[in-house]
């Protein structure tokens, strides 16, 4: 093994760092300059600002907990030790991860970080886009929220959970065999664009280096050490000598999560940052004006999931309250469309998954809730 | 002009943290939070300001690197804009703006426990008491009211037909409201949330009256009145009659909740 000398990195990436400007902060910064509140009188820069923080606010203990449970993963856990946890049969593995929501409940903010820590401990994909769509509705607190919401009608909570799961396990199956032998994750020069090692980890890339071929990258690439461990295990699929000290391996948790949190969290604010645009300058009532129409609806309360971007825990009282005012299926379509797609995931999965993979998954999260909604649409009689 | 951008490199990032461990630790204190999201919400707020505590160690501890590009440095500054949004916020809570951009009519199917297009479930007036606690009875048969939510009205409508109730809410005066409530333009209204104002549902009680030129917008008022519920466009509308209106101050936690 030849090791490289720190000022061998090639110049082009850094070049490549230094020069390339990420232009979604930088136009955020610039719009969220314009619409700041500038007194009392502007009630609508004033909605704005409150909900926005209140987004924000409501998102953040999730989203760094959950960075947290994966710092803590890529500590603790080794890529070999979560071999030995998954099934053999791979469509095992993605019926249960599914569902894993069910004993691990998240929301969607948080099921993010831990999905990108736990592909690069070797979760398959399949399984982790049936974790990343299941978990944060097949979970016993949003059960509890829906069935609060409508007043214990239980033939909401067991169509939304049962629905939940499966588009989450027949996403999973069709993501993972859609992407067999496709990169869909990024890792190596996507990651670098976002500051990030090449294994992932937002490491700085000269800390540490080595020429050894990553499994499943098939080049050399630059391996990181943590120094608040002495070594550790990293997404990139190596499996590092670690240390065995308890508090090492805490403090390499805490720089795992911080550099997920430092991934993902500005797109958290951006998706936050428009979802609060649509609730200060959408009216709500101009929806119903259009629901003569069973399609119509359906596609219109889509809509108004993905731009409002509301928790999971707390969105079925939305829909509650379209109650007599909206049909079931539209309803359902949007119970169904926010935990798994909005505005705010549709940017945080861009830490995670390339452009191509996430326009597929959103295509395919899109379609199966409309067929499903379509499909309650012609039952209806039935179930009313 | 060098020194000073490596050193704003380096620190950055343990920067953004300190500033939002400043920021949680604020509003955890002052209880300000509560402008924003349930009081229950203050302890995942508070372990989310130990979390951000460790990565601001873990920023510090980290080995310095001169290598942050221009985009790691508007991604952190991104982090940094909530909180210089509340700090630019003027002490306001939602208001008229939100009520109209949310309200959608008086069917609360969200918060009612009673059928949804009606609000009153059939045959509810001949046994009043069928949803309702009872301790919640009990109170209902003394004499002098005690000052309800309108959550707890909109509940159990039925429970305070023609009875003499109080609320407080904002006061809202407004002429597109007029075609919802058979030509009254005034009402009384709270926001409930579940778990934050983004998810803010507006509760109303139309106000039979047309003696509020003295209220401002949205100021907030004890409302003393006759509950009735009145069919209006084939739909049940939560009315008081009657109403003697004062200004009081706002409440600690603005928001209504339903659970």
């Amino acid at each position: 093994m030849t090791k490289q000398p720190f000022n061998a990195y090639p110049s082009t990436h850094t070049a490549r760092k230094v020069y390339s400007i990420d232009y979604l902060p930088a136009l955020f910064l610039a719009a969220a300059l314009v619409f700041l509140p500038t007194g009392p009188g502007s009630s609508t820069l004033n909605s704005l600002a409150i909900v926005f923080v209140s987004i924000v606010l409501e998102a953040i203990p999730f989203m760094m907990i959950g960075a947290l449970v994966g710092g803590l993963i890529e500590a603790f856990v080794s890529r070999e030790r979560m071999a030995t946890l998954l099934p053999q049969k791979g469509w095992l593995t993605v019926c249960i991860a599914a569902g894993a929501g069910a004993v691990f409940p998240v929301c969607e903010c948080a099921v993010v970080p831990v999905v990108r820590r736990l592909i690069g401990k070797g979760l398959p994909f399949s399984a982790a886009i049936a974790y990343l769509l299941g978990g944060p509705i097949v979970n016993p607190i949003v059960a509890a929220s829906t069935a609060l919401a409508y007043a214990f009608d239980w033939r909401i909570v067991i169509l939304r959970l049962g629905f939940g799961y499966g588009i989450a396990v027949v996403i999973g199956m069709i993501m993972g065999r859609l992407f067999a032998g496709i990169g869909a994750v990024k890792v190596n020069g996507d990651a670098l664009e976002n500051n990030a090692s090449s294994c992932g980890c937002h490491h700085h890339p000269l800390e540490h280096t080595h020429d050894e071929a990553c499994p499943g990258t098939s080049e050399a690439s630059n391996v990181i050490t943590n120094q608040a461990a002495d070594t550790t295990a990293c997404s990139c699929g190596c499996s590092h000598a670690t240390s065995d000290s308890w508090v090492g391996k805490v403090g390499a948790a805490f720089t795992h999560a911080m550099d997920d949190f430092l991934a993902v969290g500005h797109y958290l604010v951006i998706g936050a940052f428009i979802a609060a645009l649509a609730q200060t300058y959408i009216d709500r009532s101009s929806f119903l004006s259009l629901t003569s129409v069973p399609l119509l609806s359906v596609v219109l309360m889509m809509i108004l999931a993905i731009m409002l971007n509301l928790c999971s825990e707390a969105d079925a009282f939305i829909a509650a309250s379209f109650r007599g005012l909206m049909p079931l299926p539209a309803q359902m379509a949007f119970l169904l469309t926010g935990p798994m797609f909005d505005l705010k995931l549709l940017l945080m999965y861009q830490s995670v998954f390339k452009r191509r993979a996430i326009v597929v998954l959103a295509s395919l999260i899109l379609a199966a809730v409309l067929v499903i909604a379509l499909g309650l649409e012609m039952l209806q009689g039935t179930l009313q | 002009m060098k020194s000073l951008d490596q050193a704003l490199k380096r620190c950055m990032h343990p920067f953004v943290f300190a500033a939002w461990t400043g920021f949680l630790i604020y509003l955890l204190v002052s209880q300000r939070f509560v402008a924003f999201l349930r009081p229950e919400f203050g302890l995942l707020l508070a372990v989310a300001n130990l979390v951000a505590m460790g990565f601001m160690l873990a920023a510090l501890i980290r080995p310095k690197t001169t290598e942050m590009d221009t985009s790691a440095i508007l991604r952190a500054l991104v982090l940094l804009i909530p909180v210089l949004y509340y700090v630019v916020m003027p002490d306001t809570m939602l208001g008229n703006q939100a009520f109209k951009k949310r309200f959608i009519g008086t069917n609360n199917g969200a918060i009612s426990r009673q059928a949804p297009t009606t609000l009153s479930s059939p045959g509810a007036e001949n046994n009043p008491n069928a949803a309702a606690p009872l301790g919640f009875v009990e109170s209902m048969q003394q004499a002098v009211p005690q000052e309800r939510t309108i959550l707890d009205i909109i509940r159990s409508p039925n429970l305070f037909k023609e009875k003499r109730v109080i609320v407080t809410g904002m006061i809202m005066r407004d002429e597109e409201l007029k075609p919802h409530f058979g030509g009254r333009d005034t009402v009384v209204y709270r926001f409930m949330i579940n778990c934050c104002a983004a998810d803010a549902l507006p509760l109303t009680i139309v106000l039979d009256t047309d003696q509020t030129d003295a209220f401002a917008k949205d100021q907030w008022v004890q409302v003393d009145g006759i509950f009735d519920l009145k069919q209006i466009n084939g739909k049940p509308v939560p009315m008081l009659l009657k109403p003697q209106i004062k200004r009081v101050a706002a409440p600690p936690v603005p928001y209504l909740r339903p659970f």
